[in-house]
């Protein structure tokens, strides 16, 4: 059966690339399908005729998103409710917008919106154009051998868990850690990184993107190879440096992609996961490490306040979504490029 | 052709994804008269098997349980297949590791098909109201009390057990475990290095001490220990070359023994981990005591000495356990014992608490309560509940008891008792440790070991013994016991508990964050005025907290 299934999803391989070109197959064709004639002639029913076997291909993607991502929608009703884990949620208490009015008038409210805020913009803005920079660079080194080794290189620090991280950190930036002990060695003092707020977010963001710019520098290096040589050659006869080559030639050419991944890392710019949080947390930081998440993970598992947790993370959601619109219909109208 | 073999590829792979599986309890339920005249089903006679043959091979349950990660699977234990043939009761034991069962317990609670019973199950008090009262989830044990002759003998004897785990609609919903030992109301001794204090009397470097005294016991106020310890600070004591590796005087910051708390004692203050005591009566918060801003600013000129080294207000337990090894970096530092912290614990002598500038000493009183409640509960509808509910009463047996929590006789115990009739710990097979034997063997959990199981039952361990002995001595003499005392578990009605889940949070956040900011930077009159305005406030929440607490402690004095 699975290898039957590879066959054939070998053989239809060459025809779905060529889809495009491909004007017509005569098997399909010369089936008459019994639809209402203004479908039948329109463009959409003639592309889908044609094209009906690629669209099966489809089908486990849609389903999979249908069942994973929309149907557990419902679940967001409990944030309108006075929740109890095993009650039904069709017949619980419903209690309006009371949730969100606790939360909102929580005195934690603005500092857990600051400390989200700031610790996802921070991360942003470093991390952004950091794998842009590397991907340009690790693109345009001579040595292809030495540029595939960085890259590899690069690429580790991702597979690391988020617990190995943590104790990493702990371990070098601890009270008698190894950067302590260096610190000490020179003439300084000892610093706690874990117990100053000051230091939480440079030691989360720092962490965060050396783990992750190698991978995120992949899709751009893709889209930097796509860039035809033709086009460089061209600019060197024109007398072009290799940087005014990166600027006039290479740039242009990412620039899709770029605004592409700039609308979905603002979309998903409030969506900073709990975990790692969670374990930096210390009492000392606690004041700039309380973030929604971390908020969520409390109120929901620890305090068994699904109803509440639930208004509060759907409310992070939309904030995000709305995040996403704006940062698309901005680079709407500035550029052509946009999500939807 | 082609398109269409694709097609059916597609689809089979989605229907294979969907399969599900189904199936329904096919076990029949009997009345107890059913059940005694066909399983011959007995429940006064504790030393009798619980069911006959038939009982054995036809009746089953099914119990979901946690367990940690070098436990044998419950099936196969010792104690359980002894069990087994001492009632002919057959328990199926479903093991998943704890942090599955973290995850799953509310989806458990919520459907639990095919399950009869949870082990371990660790319900809190507001779980328990919820699936017990709200919901009718869970069985109310207390109407099958008449099966339970262990159990309801405990709760006749033990009045103040039985309103602990009483639900607040006066029915018990779960089984509780007792392991009365004396060890967890304290959880701090203080140990202190004595070379390095030899050699601080010898340099003068402190007042009114002598060689002679430095063995266990030893009283020191705070300004002698002071001195001590900015000795420890300056000298390089375990002249290892490097005079700054030495941390003057240590413990784990919060965590639930060898923590911060005893030294608020040297100002009067009982305090714990969650800064909540009784006190004459009263549910108090230490942390809205006068006493707790003088502690609180004398401490922070110990941390900004150096002498409290910032290290053990941001290392956990591990690392904290592991510095104490190797070269003797401590110098005095507060566990349970010194066996477990430092490699040579002879170097070491344990002493009483310090005596505080006014003359305070006194010492922490956790609220870790000997009884937990929530244990095991049983699913409503569970058939033949009667039989499950007498096999897990002989847990209460204080043999039977001894072997759940330390491991089958033969392994953790000796098979022959001592002249008193008590079971002997057995030394641990080489190569392993007294843990080790008993993570491995016992299933832990419910049981019931108070102090008469002690002296009559079972030989407490050498190393509880040796702790027990030194609490005696250091800690308990050194508060009133009578006005001071622990928070009991107590019951909560729904409207509380909403009030209680509802500041938890706030109140955690603001006391971890401001408290350890107070320690580092210092306590300002100041901050200490506008502390006491907004803890009582209702963003905070601690005075709606408190009477919460006072109300339902009030309903517990009651029912005395």
């Amino acid at each position: 059966m699975e290898n039957r299934l590879l066959q054939t999803e070998q053989n239809a391989l060459p025809d779905a690339v060529g889809a495009g070109a491909l004007a017509e197959n005569s098997e399909v064709q010369s089936k008459k399908v019994p639809f209402g004639t203004k479908f039948k002639n329109s463009y959409f029913a003639r592309n889908f005729k044609r094209n009906w076997s690629y669209l099966l291909f489809l089908i486990p993607a849609v389903v999979v998103t249908f069942i994973f991502a929309y149907i557990p929608m419902y679940g967001l009703l409990i944030a309108f409710q006075d929740f109890v884990p095993g009650d039904s949620i069709w017949t619980g208490v419903w209690i309006g917008f009371d949730n969100f009015q606790e939360f909102f008038g929580n005195y934690v409210f603005w500092e857990l919106m600051g400390n989200t805020f700031l610790l996802c913009i921070l991360g942003f803005i470093i991390g952004f154009p950091l794998p842009i920079i590397v991907a340009v660079m690790l693109h345009t080194t001579k040595n292809k051998k030495v540029s595939k080794f960085l890259q590899t290189v690069f690429n580790g620090p991702h597979f690391i868990s988020l617990v190995v991280l943590v104790g990493m950190l702990q371990l070098f930036f601890g009270r008698y850690g190894l950067v302590n002990n260096i610190i000490e060695s020179v003439g300084g003092a000892r610093y706690s990184f874990f117990l100053e707020e000051g230091a939480f977010r440079p030691m989360y963001i720092l962490s965060s993107n050396w783990q992750d710019f190698g991978w995120s520098s992949i899709i751009y290096l893709a889209a930097l190879s796509g860039v035809e040589q033709s086009q460089h050659e061209a600019a060197q006869i024109d007398g072009a440096s290799r940087f005014q080559r990166v600027l006039h030639v290479d740039l242009p050419a990412i620039m899709p992609i770029i605004s592409v991944m700039l609308i979905m890392s603002i979309g998903g710019l409030m969506g900073v996961g709990y975990e790692k949080v969670l374990l930096m947390q210390t009492d000392g930081n606690i004041g700039v490490s309380e973030i929604i998440a971390t908020y969520v993970y409390k109120q929901g598992i620890q305090g068994t306040r699904a109803g509440y947790a639930t208004a509060v993370g759907l409310f992070n959601s939309i904030i995000n979504l709305l995040l996403l619109i704006i940062a698309n219909t901005i680079s709407k109208k500035f550029s052509e490029n946009s999500l939807f | 052709m082609k398109k269409l073999l694709t097609a059916i590829a597609i689809g089979c792979a989605a229907i294979v994804t969907f399969a599900a599986c189904s199936g329904g309890d096919k076990r029949t339920s009997n009345s107890v008269e059913e059940l005694v005249e066909k399983y011959g089903y007995q429940w006064e006679d504790p030393t009798k098997p619980i069911l006959n043959e038939t009982g054995a091979k036809e009746l089953s349950f099914n119990v979901y349980s946690s367990k940690n990660a070098s436990a044998t699977d419950y099936n196969e234990m010792d104690i359980m297949q002894t069990l087994y043939e001492q009632t002919n009761v057959f328990v199926q034991w479903e093991n998943v590791s704890e942090s599955v069962y973290g995850e799953q317990k509310t989806l458990k609670l919520g459907n639990h098909k095919g399950t009869d019973a949870i082990y371990h199950a660790g319900l809190s008090s507001n779980e328990v109201l919820t699936y017990g009262t709200k919901r009718s989830t869970l069985l109310p044990i207390s109407d099958y009390l008449e099966y339970m002759p262990n159990f309801k003998k405990i709760l006749e004897e033990r009045p103040d057990i039985k309103k602990q785990i009483t639900n607040i609609d006066g029915k018990i919903y779960a089984l509780p475990r007792v392991e009365e030992m004396g060890l967890l109301q304290n959880p701090n001794l203080l140990f202190l290095n004595k070379a390095w204090t030899v050699q601080a009397i010898n340099a003068n470097a402190v007042d009114n001490l002598t060689e002679a005294q430095v063995q266990d016991g030893l009283e020191l106020t705070s300004s002698q220990m002071e001195q001590l310890l900015t000795y420890f600070k300056a000298s390089d004591m375990n002249g290892n070359g490097n005079p700054n590796d030495e941390r003057p005087l240590n413990f784990v910051w919060n965590n639930w023994q060898g923590n911060q708390c005893d030294l608020y004692g040297m100002f009067g203050l009982n305090d714990n981990t969650e800064h909540r005591i009784i006190k004459d009566g009263k549910v108090t918060y230490t942390v809205m005591d006068e006493a707790f801003k003088k502690a609180t600013q004398f401490l922070h000129e110990w941390v900004a000495k150096g002498l409290i080294d910032p290290v053990s207000l941001e290392a956990k337990q591990d690392n904290y356990l592991a510095d104490g090894k190797g070269t003797e970096k401590y110098g005095a530092f507060y566990w349970w014992e010194s066996e477990t912290v430092v490699d040579h614990p002879e170097h070491y002598v344990c002493f009483k608490p310090l005596k505080g500038p006014g003359g305070g000493q006194t010492v922490c009183v956790s609220n870790n309560p000997e009884i937990s409640t929530g244990e095991v509960i049983f699913f409503r509808g569970t058939p033949n509940v009667e039989v499950l509910l007498t096999y897990f009463d002989r847990y209460y047996m204080p043999e039977i008891s001894a072997q759940i929590n330390y491991g089958p006789i033969g392994i953790a115990f000796e098979e022959e008792k001592d002249e008193n009739g008590k079971l002997v710990a057995k030394d641990p097979p080489a190569g392993k440790t007294t843990d080790e034997i008993r993570l491995q063997n016992a299933p832990l959990g419910l049981c019931y070991l108070s102090g008469d199981v002690w002296n009559t039952t079972v030989e407490m361990e050498p190393r509880a013994k040796l702790r027990l002995e030194r609490l005696n001595n250091y800690a308990t003499p050194y508060y009133d016991h009578d006005k001071i005392k622990p928070v009991p578990n107590l019951q909560f009605s729904e409207a509380e508990l909403n009030t209680l889940l509802r500041y938890q949070t706030s109140i955690d956040n603001y006391l971890r964050q401001n408290i350890i900011n107070w320690i580092r930077n210092g306590l300002s009159e100041e901050a200490w005025q506008k502390h006491l305005k907004d803890a009582q406030s209702n963003s905070v929440g601690i005075g709606a907290v408190l009477e919460v607490y006072q109300a339902a402690y009030d309903r517990y004095l009651q029912d005395n």
